[in-house]
């Protein structure tokens, strides 16, 4: 009886430790690597579309930050306690925050290494179905909302800029919620938590590909 | 209630910047070419997109009167013309005129050339207003000996041929199509409109009062689908009896009542006045919407054929437009749904601030 409780405490803490040391990793490399100076880089083509729509597709037209909120939403997805409203409600606040906060602070920085960064981070930890608490979650959900904000600063027209951030903050919510809806099934069934795992290692692969690649481009530029 | 007070106001700030309903800026240009390569042309361009390239000094109401127009005849036509660049033509401004389409005000610019290009090697390159407003459409019919063409032209497509055989019907379709997708996309308050009625979309009245939530997603997408066509189906309708001139009524008549419709649907979320069937209610409002579509396809003069592409190929656009916005929330209201303070808190405010701006937008419309 005695025996069975302390390999239960041994558990709970090696679970906990673990939680604290992806969460740490994950949220580490996300601001780390957003300290990397970098070039700065700007696209216009969605202006005649509007600010709003602007917003909208800079989102769902880049692949890196696409990466990190199916990952984002995978690696939620497996978890135990679901807490789906939470995770989309703090994405889309701090999206929002970060576009429109970042444009009006002047925000400028490259955001490719950083965001293929958490890709990878994220993919690798939902692959391996790491089990995560729900504040660590919440925060890694934020950090990610704010990075995926102010990585598009650099694009926002100079006009109405919460416009922009209020496009840009609903596609990051929207697609986190695909995500979630998706894997809402996947507690169930076995088959379909592998299958959603596998794409998880697929996020994490691209995410350490381009990881690398920015991160020698950067060294050779300087 | 302060934290029902306090997302109400946060909501206000932060759309703050798009409290102006953004109105579609269009231009229409028509172009006749002769055998003999004598050109004429006419532009109507908007009073308001005028003012603010040449600025032309209006009341403090907003009202330009033919006085000040004619002051700014010259600027007028040279900043006009030096838009519109016609290759081996060289047109010159014969009169100036104004114009109402759905009540809106425009100067009419007429002009001709004689070209010396060869038949079918003119080029039209257009370049009105989109410096200063990328989101801008011009409005183009070509009619030419061998027949009569129209297309959009906007930034990314703002050159064609004059006199060259007329592209393929698809390709016409596919520009009202784009077309119609750009209209919607920058007219904020159809946006809103649907917005609304997406707030509660994944909800059913079960008593008539109370919202309960609907299980399955795929219900959900099927109920945003059945709204949005019959929304669409509506405004259609009346789109076509307004383009064909057989319903004309004045934009400042439609442009409040489309703020009305906002209201009352955003008072519905929170008590409800209007038909359970969430589908009823976005028909009967789809006809007002309709009515202000009908403003952007009404003064193009197009033959019977090419007008019923230009409608076909314009309502599939908006329809698009509408889906966009629709897949977009839909997925993240239905997230949330499930949350209490979705239903006691969010549904409130999300409504409350959209009825906030439709009363601003109708207030400023009914002074216009």
């Amino acid at each position: 009886m005695q025996n069975n409780r302390e390999a239960r405490d041994q558990s709970t803490c090696r679970t906990t430790l673990s939680h604290l040391r992806w969460s740490a990793i994950v949220l580490t490399s996300i601001v780390l690597t957003a300290s990397v100076p970098g070039r700065a880089e700007a696209h216009t083509a969605f202006d005649s579309l509007g600010s709003f729509w602007s917003g909208v597709l800079h989102v769902l037209t880049a692949v890196d930050q696409l990466g990190v909120l199916l990952g984002l939403a995978i690696l939620a997805g497996l978890q135990r306690r679901r807490i789906d409203s939470s995770i989309v409600g703090a994405i889309l606040i701090c999206s929002l925050l970060g576009a429109g906060g970042g444009g009006m602070l002047g925000l400028r920085f490259n955001a490719a290494l950083p965001l293929s960064a958490t890709m990878f981070m994220l993919g690798v930890a939902a692959a391996a179905a790491v089990r995560i608490g729900a504040v660590w979650l919440l925060m890694i959900a934020s950090s990610c909302g704010a990075l995926i904000g102010a990585a598009n600063v650099v694009d926002s027209p100079p006009f109405q800029l919460w416009l922009f951030a209020l496009g840009l903050s609903i596609a990051t919510a929207s697609t986190v919620s695909y995500g979630l809806i998706g894997t809402a099934h996947a507690p169930g069934r076995e088959w379909l938590s592998i299958s959603f795992r596998v794409g998880a290692s697929w996020i994490g692969a691209t995410g350490l590909m381009v990881c690398a690649l920015e991160y020698a481009r950067l060294a050779r530029h300087g | 209630m302060r934290l029902y007070v306090l997302l109400v106001c946060l909501a206000t700030a932060v759309a703050g910047g798009a409290a102006h309903a953004h109105l579609a800026s269009d231009s229409y240009l028509r172009i006749e070419l002769g055998e003999d390569g004598k050109l004429s042309g006419q532009w109507d361009i908007a009073l308001r997109d005028l003012d603010a390239a040449v600025g032309l000094h209006p009341e403090p109401d907003g009202q330009v009167t033919w006085g000040m127009l004619k002051s700014r005849r010259d600027a007028i036509e040279a900043y006009a013309m030096s838009r519109l660049s016609i290759a081996g033509c060289a047109p010159q401004p014969d009169e100036l005129l104004v114009d109402y389409h759905a009540g809106i005000g425009y100067a009419v610019l007429r002009f001709k050339a004689a070209c010396t290009a060869a038949f079918g090697l003119i080029r039209l390159k257009y370049n009105l207003l989109f410096d200063l407003d990328p989101s801008h459409r011009g409005l183009l019919t070509l009619v030419t000996p061998s027949g009569e063409q129209s297309d959009v032209l906007s930034p990314e497509h703002s050159e064609v041929n004059i006199g060259r055989s007329p592209g393929t019907t698809t390709d016409e379709i596919a520009r009202f199509v784009g077309f119609g997708v750009d209209h919607i996309l920058v007219g904020y308050d159809h946006l809103l409109f649907v917005a609304v009625l997406m707030i509660v979309a994944p909800f059913r009245r079960a008593d008539g009062v109370n919202w309960l939530p609907l299980d399955r997603f795929g219900t959900v997408l099927i109920e945003v689908l059945k709204i949005l066509t019959a929304f669409t189906i509506a405004h259609t309708v009346t789109l076509s009896l307004g383009v064909l001139g057989i319903v004309d009524i004045p934009s400042r008549i439609v442009d409040p009542a489309v703020a009305i419709t906002i209201m009352l649907a955003a008072v519905d979320n929170v008590r409800p006045i209007l038909p359970n069937i969430r589908w009823n209610v976005a028909f009967g409002f789809g006809l007002v919407h309709g009515l202000a579509f009908a403003t952007a396809l009404g003064p193009m003069r197009l033959p019977p054929l090419g007008l019923m592409l230009a409608l076909g190929g314009f309502n599939v656009g908006v329809e698009f437009g509408q889906l966009a916005l629709a897949l977009l929330l839909i997925s993240i209201v239905f997230v949330v749904q499930r949350d209490r303070v979705y239903l006691q808190l969010l549904v409130p405010a999300l409504s409350a601030t959209a009825f906030l701006f439709a009363s601003f937008w109708f207030s400023q419309r009914l002074g216009h």
